[in-house]
């Protein structure tokens, strides 16, 4: 099943010479992998834009493309969409914006705590998992904790026992978050590496968004080797 | 070096072509003169007379070489050629290889001493269970006659040198069996092959504790790394939480790699992380207790909370004005036998996991029978003891009686504590691993 999925990133990869892989195509593989992610629609071509009908609104609205790896900074990404017909227009305003690459429409995901996990390959170890504070602070905090892949249930757990946020999984003021989730998300992706390593040169999912239900990949990047 | 290479009980021949004789011995002009066969050669001849040697060594079926002579990969491109020279020689041999630009080896069990650095300005430590793998000859010089000072046993060292043939994992392979080390601790610039030394680490600390100093973890290290030993290595992110994983313990610098495998060959590990803390000095308790619980800079370890019974143990022997409560203070009208009977109480105590002893020995009423106690507690107690003793000439020289027995001192506060910090990483890996504490004793 996710052999399938994977073979299309590879075949992507061989087509166009680039290792970078568009979003709407590491979303179904993460999906065919048992892993959480919003709810979407690709858009390719105008008339797919109608799928997007089937979604429940506030949705999102991505360019997915190998040459715009840093979305927002290349104004590639709207959030909060509220109506079919604002997405129509903004969608038109994608397309030529970035010359009819394809367009990723995902609902809205709303939770309290965003958390990043990842594969890395590491010169002396090899495929590495990676987890830490998501959002904008993983890069001001740098607060991460790392293993090399497989992860057991007890290396996630000490693993999370290391982030100087770990707090914000266990229950903080108001902040109720499914931890079971993220930690099963973790193993998932740690299967992965273990599956996959050999192709992967880097798979990042940041945020990771964590609600009192589940644990879903909001933005998902991944490198080939 | 051949007069070192005198106290090893077995047959030697020097070999040189400018000598007839050397200290009377008579020499060879080649390995392959030698009338019987030969186990190893140490090889000190410059480094583009290396390879001819080799072969020469090869002829002679020799089983294992030493090549002390510096002047290869480190030094640049030529150099690196004659590496690769030795390499394609011995690639269809059975000889195996240590070096280049090594310190060699020093087995004290077998009085072999390889080592071209003075016994006089480098003491050798005695025999005992610490195996010392060093990628860096001046630093294991340095540490070995620290080690001497210290009476810290070894096993054996290895000076990897170049690692042209011989490296860190086949060492670590060769330790893990060898009943006598009981540690093993290595001193690395760059990983060979960071998978198996994970793999062979993933194996033998179950049994045995393994402690590694990786040098050039930060790009600037990592760059000066480059420089010393000519490794390309980039630092990694992934170390720490592999070495965890893998069970090994990870050291930052020479003095804990000493501390760290020191502590763990002569003490047991810690199953908790609930020290109790007895002094004779309350200023040393509070330092004490802020490193003990401290994440960062600390052992991230808990205060005891001592029992209630264990409390009243406590005062049945000492003064009104000592404290029971931990840290236990014993204020400077300590006596021996009030020392001996809180190493008892804490020992016996069910929420104390491990102790860290101030043994002041500034206080008038302490005699030199404390030595005797603090020493039968540190080795019959049950409970991990961490001994600190902080001072200057005396303090040193009862140090130095305490080591000579087998009994790491402490001459400072976090060492101390971050050496129970380490019991206590050993303690949970074990329990992680499924090992009872009866069985990773």
């Amino acid at each position: 099943m996710s052999e399938k999925y994977f073979k299309r990133v590879l075949n992507h990869a061989s087509a166009t010479g680039c290792k970078n892989i568009p979003e709407h195509l590491v979303k179904p593989f993460l999906k065919s992998q048992g892993i959480a992610v919003p709810r979407f629609v690709v858009v390719e071509k105008v008339s797919d834009l109608r799928k997007a009908g089937r979604l429940r609104f506030p949705v999102a609205l991505k360019v997915s493309s190998s040459r715009f790896i840093h979305k927002t900074d290349a104004g590639g990404v709207l959030l909060n969409i509220r109506s079919m017909s604002e997405l129509r227009r903004s969608a038109m305003v994608f397309r030529r914006r970035f010359r009819g690459e394809p367009l990723l429409v995902e609902e809205m995901v709303s939770g309290n705590v965003e958390m990043v996990c990842g594969l890395i390959q590491d010169d002396d170890f090899g495929t590495c998992i990676m987890i830490g504070i998501g959002g904008i602070y993983t890069e001001i905090y740098k607060d991460v904790s790392t293993r090399v892949v497989p992860v057991s249930r007890v290396d996630v757990l000490e693993m999370i026992s290391e982030l100087k946020g770990r707090v914000l999984l266990e229950g903080f003021r108001n902040i109720r978050v499914n931890k079971a989730a993220f930690m099963n998300l973790v193993l998932r992706f740690s299967a992965i590496g273990e599956e996959y390593g050999k192709h992967i040169l880097g798979l990042d999912a940041n945020p990771v968004v964590l609600n009192q239900e589940s644990a879903t990949v909001v933005d998902a990047k991944m490198v080939l080797k | 070096m051949w007069s070192y290479l005198q106290s090893f009980p077995g047959r030697k021949h020097p070999v040189n072509i400018k000598r007839e004789t050397i200290d009377g011995v008579k020499t060879y002009g080649r390995v392959s003169d030698i009338p019987e066969d030969v186990d190893l050669a140490v090889i000190a001849v410059p480094a583009r007379s290396v390879p001819s040697v080799i072969d020469d060594c090869i002829r002679k079926s020799v089983k294992a070489a030493i090549v002390v002579s510096a002047g290869f990969g480190e030094t640049g491109e030529e150099g690196r050629k004659l590496e690769e020279e030795i390499k394609t020689r011995l690639a269809n041999t059975n000889m195996v290889l240590l070096g280049p630009n090594t310190l060699g080896v020093y087995v004290p069990g077998e009085s072999l001493d390889t080592m071209f650095v003075l016994r006089e300005k480098s003491r050798r430590p005695p025999d005992g269970p610490i195996a010392y793998v060093s990628q860096s000859g001046a630093s294991a010089s340095g540490f070995m006659d620290v080690a001497e000072h210290h009476q810290y046993g070894i096993s054996a060292f290895v000076g990897l040198g170049n690692k042209l043939d011989v490296n860190e994992n086949d060492m670590l392979e060769f330790f893990s069996k060898d009943d006598k080390t009981k540690v093993i601790c290595m001193h690395i610039e760059s990983f060979v092959d960071g998978k198996r030394l994970l793999k062979l680490c993933r194996k033998t600390t179950p049994r045995k504790p393994v402690v590694i100093l990786k040098a050039g973890r930060t790009e600037a290290g990592a760059r000066a790394a480059m420089l010393h030993t000519g490794s390309m290595a980039k630092p990694s992110q992934a170390m720490d939480g592999a070495f965890k994983q893998a069970g090994v313990i990870r050291a930052n610098d020479l003095l804990e790699l000493f501390d760290y495998s020191r502590i763990l060959a002569y003490q047991k590990p810690m199953f908790g992380p609930n020290i109790v803390v007895v002094t004779s000095g309350g200023g040393y308790g509070v330092v004490a207790a802020d490193y003990i619980e401290d994440r960062n800079v600390g052992g991230e370890l808990k205060m005891a909370e001592i029992s209630p019974d264990s409390k009243r143990r406590l005062r049945e022997k000492l003064p009104s004005f000592a404290s029971v409560n931990n840290p236990i203070d014993l204020t400077g009208n300590v006596t021996d036998e009030m020392f001996d009977h809180v190493f008892r109480v804490v020992n016996e105590d069910e929420n104390t996991d491990g102790i860290l002893a101030f043994l002041l020995l500034q206080t008038p009423y302490t005699t030199d029978r404390l030595i005797d106690i603090a020493w039968w507690w540190f080795r019959n107690g049950g409970k991990p003891m961490v001994p600190c003793i902080i001072g200057g000439l005396h303090s040193e020289e009862v140090i130095r009686m305490l080591e000579s027995r087998g009994m790491p001192v402490f001459p400072d506060i976090r060492r101390a504590v971050l050496s129970l910090r380490v019991l206590h990483e050993r303690g949970k890996y074990l329990l992680k691993i499924g090992k009872s504490r009866g069985e990773a004793r």
